[in-house]
């Protein structure tokens, strides 16, 4: 995972430009120039992470550099054997969505009944909030037989949607959450 | 997919129909290219001519909606020149099965097959459903099915399905799909040539083909042609949908619907009281000892998952009770979920990654019966319609009740674990970087939300505590209370493969309590095994994790790179390969073996079972392991609504009626609209909607645009919503190319660009000349400048404008699956005054 | 360094754009506010910001509809006339590398931004007032000294672009021209370091 990929490189006899400042040769940042020697490649010491793109099912493989915990850039996986490096424009821009954009959500947000902002709210009190929400539902509606009599505790007042994003191992853990609570209307993306 | 990506280079004849892979799945396109480069035809088959099209050999327009008809006179064309291949369909088919000679077709039973019980409308059958008894085989004495393996008996099915497609003639075809004559030939002259033994032609459809009343059949007449031209389990065949996000495929697998427990096992019904029931009535019955019957082992499956849930504590029966049951007759999908919500009887929701104010069909109704929740919990990455739905546009806060929370989850590359992509190659991922602030995997966010529940009911008591208090939750290191601090995704991975309970002897080999169960074939029936997901049960064993494996070698020749990360069922990268061989186990195509009996072994991909090949009798198993007669359905009685497909027209039709018998619409839909409620309005043939609208993506954004829609790279590549259409049409109504316009149909109105183009040509069908219309999904009010920004809003860098093409479409489901008719409905495009 | 060349085969591009953001993702451009003008082209044209394009053309061909597809960003010419310009001002604003890629340092801040954008024949550098510079494509040159491919050429996965030797990208680029036949055409011709192949001469008046 954090060796270069050797095949990536093609053969060619470099270093005649080492020392000069180009534009372009720039470390993550706005547009502006640098003194940023081309020695300076910023991923050549980054940590690489292979990871598999977010988006469609044909699950691209693709690098994430890292520098001291950030991402610094984000590429395709050469040694990957159905894109073998190569990406689309949305596999490509996975840069956007890591940290470095501004507009993830970072905290909690709360919106009370009939209010008309979001709030900031520690994860402790949404969660608090979250559950005994549930429970209230969940008990309130539990049907422990339908009007046959026939057992089946569950619960109709309570639904979820989602979610196709996540991990295996998280949609897994998920159903099994939610169906130990006794819902029935659990639905996803593939219904769509 | 049958197949998987990398599969498709081997193909000599590609089909791209209800797909377009260039904007949607661009990396498959790779390997279309290199199938290309090799020789292969490429086809497209679009209402228009997309960047797909562009790169095709051949391209055929057809009117959305009008698939069945188009691939059904393929049907016949197949079988009036004897194209199919006469050997694969008599031996590895239901071809030569004897149909109950009550059975009835459209054709001759005014539009429907035998045994519909509902209403009869000027517009035919409706609110009802088929009794199924007449869709049944003949049978003998054994109880097995009568057979003519001359193909020639009246009633066998190859005779049936003869005399079905005879109707579908390619001047009614073309009267039908708006597809002229001389564009539909070339298209089944060219992909009918896979029907040689050693060639193979596939198909990529993907959500062109299952949003539609009649999604499930388009699909199945597809899957009639693969078996006719003996093109299933073959490398470059199979029938392959290109699925739509990055883990559907896994999601789906794990059992994230309602009617589906993981590896889909059946959700339990209330008839169903006893986990004996449950078993009995799960569990498929065949008499003929040649067929695998694979389900024949579904108690090995359900126990093994119970143990996952409850662990040997509990016992199989209690587990069993306490898994909530669905009414026997009741749906519960996403459509109903809206309706349900519309009627105030839903009042709470997790919309977990997930933004269903866009995503949803008839998005007005959705959006109005949100407003009924009393709470909404969101868990995303940044802010979305859904969350925010209460400062929507038309929405009064100070009138809304629902409390909301929005929760900040980490993207994939900041947490660990796998997905399974639409090959079923389950591949491992890893972290690269923390999420930003206090965001956290979803895993730990459900766990914490779990702990927090079972907390409460510890504490205060409720109703039916049980499950939850026994439900097993051990995926990481837990403090003196129980409770985990952080979800160890490997963990969780090892739970769903399995292991052993207890000490066991299977088959003479000795395997140890608490070991990995190394394959889904030692899973238990008894309870001694655990496996969260049979079909997954052979992705992390005493070897590893095998979903993060790397080994490049392809020792196949054929790309199947079965050393690289896992693929299930057992690594087996093309399903159905049984198939792709003789009698005696030999390729058809031997410049392309996926598998060959060889020294008696099988080399190449995993099998399709160990059993040797046909040839060698009663030892052997028929290829279509999955079915219960191990053959492929040509006749395919299982769905709601027909054995065979038929023509029906989409919910709203700009035609008077359907021009292929006195049935409408597909009689066996769940309608809305007959309910009276103006939020389920229905406009078919309607003049104040003259225009087919259809939806689909853009290549730069994805689903909702929940993500995409706030990376400005992207933004800036597709910023607008879009309405494209026409020279013709835009010339019609003076439209100019780039103004914006009103596009609307009954349930709805939106503003979009105009892309006017004259890649897109007006239909001729039934002497009428029709316009058809489409709209990009992706788009939302949440990010765009028209929005009032509070201060605890979070503002995107680039706006985009426009809002999502769902408050034009219908809430109707497919007859099976539920999944809407998002690809056809009716509108009316105007100038903005 | 050995003289290298990008070789665009506009046949095999699909306008995935997928080169577009990489061009901006590996430069961290930034994204520019765009409006759709009809057409799925964007941004309207090159900027300090964008230094590559794809051109969407629609044409009818003999009664069939043809779509094509072309990246517009820098020729690297040989000699290149921007260089030629730079020099009689200020020499080292403009350098021409041995991989045969045409950079602008940062000395190209002393000369009038108007001389270097009238001096390209093909219209593509673009000025930026913020920093007071002049931009294009400089063909990955940190990648490329380390042996690192182009990041528009790395990201293409329909083999629309390519990068290597320029012997070798011409031979391609030959190749190509007689499996096409007609009068396809290597464009704009052997003295550059970026080489497209058209599939038809009459693309010439959509370039």
């Amino acid at each position: 995972m954090t060796t270069f990929n050797r095949r990536e490189f093609i053969q060619i006899s470099g270093g005649a430009l080492a020392g000069i400042a180009f534009i372009g040769c720039m470390p993550p940042k706005a547009i502006q120039p640098v003194e940023e020697k081309v020695s300076g490649l910023r991923i050549l010491h980054a940590k690489q992470t292979t990871t598999i793109c977010p988006y469609c099912s044909v699950s691209c493989g693709i690098i994430v550099h890292t520098v001291k915990g950030k991402v610094v850039n984000t590429e395709g996986d050469p040694d990957h054997p159905i894109n073998e490096g190569t990406l689309c424009p949305k596999g490509m821009s996975v840069y956007q969505i890591s940290h470095n954009n501004p507009n993830r959500l970072t905290k909690p947000l709360h919106r009370e009944p009939y209010g008309s902002e979001w709030k900031e709210v520690s994860w402790d009190f949404a969660l608090d909030k979250i559950a005994r929400r549930i429970k209230e539902t969940r008990d309130n509606t539990f049907e422990t037989a339908n009007k046959d009599g026939k057992t089946v505790n569950r619960t109709l007042a309570i639904a979820s949607l989602g979610s196709a994003a996540m991990d295996n191992e998280e949609c897994y853990l998920y159903q099994k959450m939610l169906r130990s609570l006794g819902l029935i209307y659990i639905e996803h993306q593939a219904r769509i | 997919m049958t197949n998987h990506w990398i599969d498709l280079q081997n193909s000599d004849c590609i089909l791209m129909m209800g797909s377009n892979p260039v904007k949607n799945h661009p990396i498959s396109f790779k390997w279309v290219m290199k199938a290309k480069e090799r020789g292969a035809t490429l086809i497209s088959v679009d209402p228009r001519y997309t960047r797909t099209s562009a790169k095709c050999d051949i391209f055929a327009p057809l009117r959305s909606g009008t698939d069945i008809a188009f691939l059904g006179g393929m049907i016949k064309y197949i079988l009036d020149s004897n194209l199919y291949f006469e050997e694969y369909v008599r031996e590895y088919t239901n071809a030569s099965f004897l149909v109950n000679p009550d059975f009835r077709m459209p054709g001759e039973n005014d539009g429907i097959f035998s045994g519909f019980i509902g209403t009869k409308t000027d517009e035919g059958y409706v609110d009802g459903k088929y009794d199924k008894k007449t869709w049944s085989y003949q049978t003998d004495e054994n109880g097995l099915p009568k057979k003519d393996p001359s193909l020639k008996d009246p009633n066998c099915v190859l005779q049936l399905l003869k005399k079905h497609y005879s109707r579908y003639t390619p001047e009614v075809v073309s009267r039908i799909t708006g597809t002229p004559k001389e564009k539909l030939l070339p298209v089944y002259e060219a992909y009918c040539k896979t029907g040689k033994p050693d060639k193979s032609g596939t198909i990529m459809y993907a959500m062109g083909w299952t949003q539609h009343t009649v999604g499930t059949q388009n699909i199945r007449t597809m899957g009639i042609i693969q078996l006719l031209l003996g093109n299933m389990g073959m490398a470059g065949g199979g029938v392959n949908a290109l699925r739509g996000e990055s883990n559907v495929q896994g999601s789906t697998d794990q059992g994230l619907l309602f009617h589906i427990l993981p590896g889909y096992l059946k959700t339990p019904k209330a008839s169903q009281q006893t986990y004996k029931d449950y078993v009995d009535q799960s569990t498929p019955k065949f008499a003929d000892p040649m067929s695998a019957n694979w389900w024949q082992n579904y108690a090995k499956y359900s126990a093994s998952l119970l143990r996952e849930l409850y662990g040997a504590e509990v016992s199989l029966d209690d587990a069993y009770t306490y898994l909530p049951k669905m009414e026997d007759a009741d749906n519960y999908s996403w459509l109903m979920i809206f309706e349900q919500l519309y009627q105030k009887k839903i009042s709470g929701m997790l919309a977990w990654g997930q933004n269903p104010a866009c995503s949803g069909a008839n998005a007005n109704k959705t959006r109005q019966a949100m407003i009924n929740l009393d709470w909404l919990v969101n868990v995303n990455l940044f802010d979305n319609e859904t969350a925010s739905f209460w400062q929507g546009p038309g929405m009064d806060p100070a009138k809304i009740k629902t409390e909301v929370f929005m929760l900040p989850c980490a993207v994939s590359f900041e947490k660990e674990g796998s997905l399974s992509n639409s090959g079923r190659w389950m591949q491992w991922r890893y972290k690269a970087s923390e999420p930003p602030g206090e965001a956290k995997p979803d895993a730990d966010i459900m766990s914490d939300l779990f702990f927090h529940l079972k907390e409460l009911y510890r504490e205060k008591g409720g109703a039916f505590p049980e499950p939850i208090q026994k439900l097993r939750w051990r995926y990481g290191p837990a403090d003196a209370s129980g409770k985990l601090h952080h979800v160890d995704p490997h963990l969780v991975a090892k739970e769903i493969n399995g292991y052993f309970l207890e000490d066991k002897i299977i088959n003479g080999r000795q395997y140890t309590k608490g070991t990995l169960v190394p394959s889904f074939l030692l899973l238990q029936s008894d309870g001694s095994t655990s496996s969260g997901n049979w079909l997954y049960c052979n992705s992390y064993t005493d070897e590893g994790n095998m979903a993060a494996r790397r080994n490049k070698s392809d020792p196949s020749g054929i790309g199947l790179y079965g050393g690289w990360a896992w693929c299930w069922p057992l690594n087996r990268r093309i399903i159905y390969n049984r198939a792709s061989v003789d009698k005696n186990g030999k390729p058809w195509a031997p410049e392309k073996p996926v598998i060959d009996w060889h020294l008696n072994v099988w080399r190449g991909d995993v099998p399709d079972g160990p059993w040797p090949p046909l040839a060698q009798g009663q030892k052997s198993r028929y290829p279509f392991i999955m079915l219960p007669e191990g053959v492929g359905h040509i006749f395919g009685p299982g769905l709601a609504d027909g054995p065979f497909p038929e023509h029906y027209e989409p919910l709203e039709s700009p035609l008077d009626r359907n021009p292929l018998s006195p049935q409408f619409v597909n009689p066996a839909v769940k309608r809305y609209d007959r309910g009276g409620d103006s939020i389920n309005i229905r406009s078919s043939n309607d003049p104040k909607y003259p225009f087919i609208g259809t939806t689909y993506r853009q290549g730069e954004h994805w689903q909702t645009g929940v993500m995409t829609r706030w990376t400005p790279w992207l933004v800036e590549l597709q910023p607008d919503m879009t309405v494209e259409m026409g020279s013709d049409l835009a010339d019609e109504l003076g439209i100019k190319n780039g103004e914006i316009v009103i596009v609307e149909s009954s349930r709805g109105s939106l503003e979009a660009v105009a892309v006017v183009t004259i890649r897109w040509e007006c239909f001729d069908c039934m002497g009428k000349r029709i316009h058809q219309v489409g709209l990009p999904w992706h788009y939302g009010w949440a990010t765009t400048a028209a929005r009032n920004y509070h201060a605890t809003d979070k503002k995107p860098e680039l706006f985009t404008f426009g809002d999502t093409s769902n408050l034009l479409t219908p809430n109707i489901g497919d007859a099976n699956t539920m999944i809407p008719e998002s690809k056809c409905f009716m509108v009316n495009v105007r100038k903005r005054s | 360094m050995d003289n290298m060349a990008i070789y665009i085969d506009i046949t095999k591009c699909t306008a995935c754009r997928a080169c577009q953001v990489a061009c901006k993702s590996w430069h961290q451009l930034k994204a520019e506010q765009t409006r759709n003008r009809g057409s799925h082209e964007n941004p309207p044209d090159l900027s300090a910001h964008t230094w590559n394009r794809i051109r969407y053309i629609e044409r009818v061909k003999e009664g069939h509809i043809s779509w094509k597809f072309f990246s517009d960003r820098c020729r690297h010419c040989d000699p290149p006339d921007c260089q030629f310009m730079a020099d009689t001002y200020l020499e080292g604003a403009v350098i021409k590398d041995s991989s045969g890629a045409v950079i602008f340092t940062e000395k190209i801040k002393g000369i009038d931004p108007n001389e270097i954008l009238s001096s390209c024949p093909y219209n593509i550098p673009r000025y930026d007032p913020e920093t007071n510079m002049v931009f294009k494509c400089n063909m990955c040159i940190d990648r490329i000294s380390y042996g690192l491919q182009p990041a528009c050429a790395k990201v293409c996965s329909t083999g629309a672009i390519s990068f290597g030797k320029k012997d070798d990208m011409l031979k391609l680029a030959s190749t190509r021209i007689n499996q096409i036949g007609g009068d396809a055409t290597l464009y704009p011709g052997e003295g550059y370091n970026t080489l497209w192949v058209l599939p038809d001469k009459e693309m010439l008046k959509h370039i």
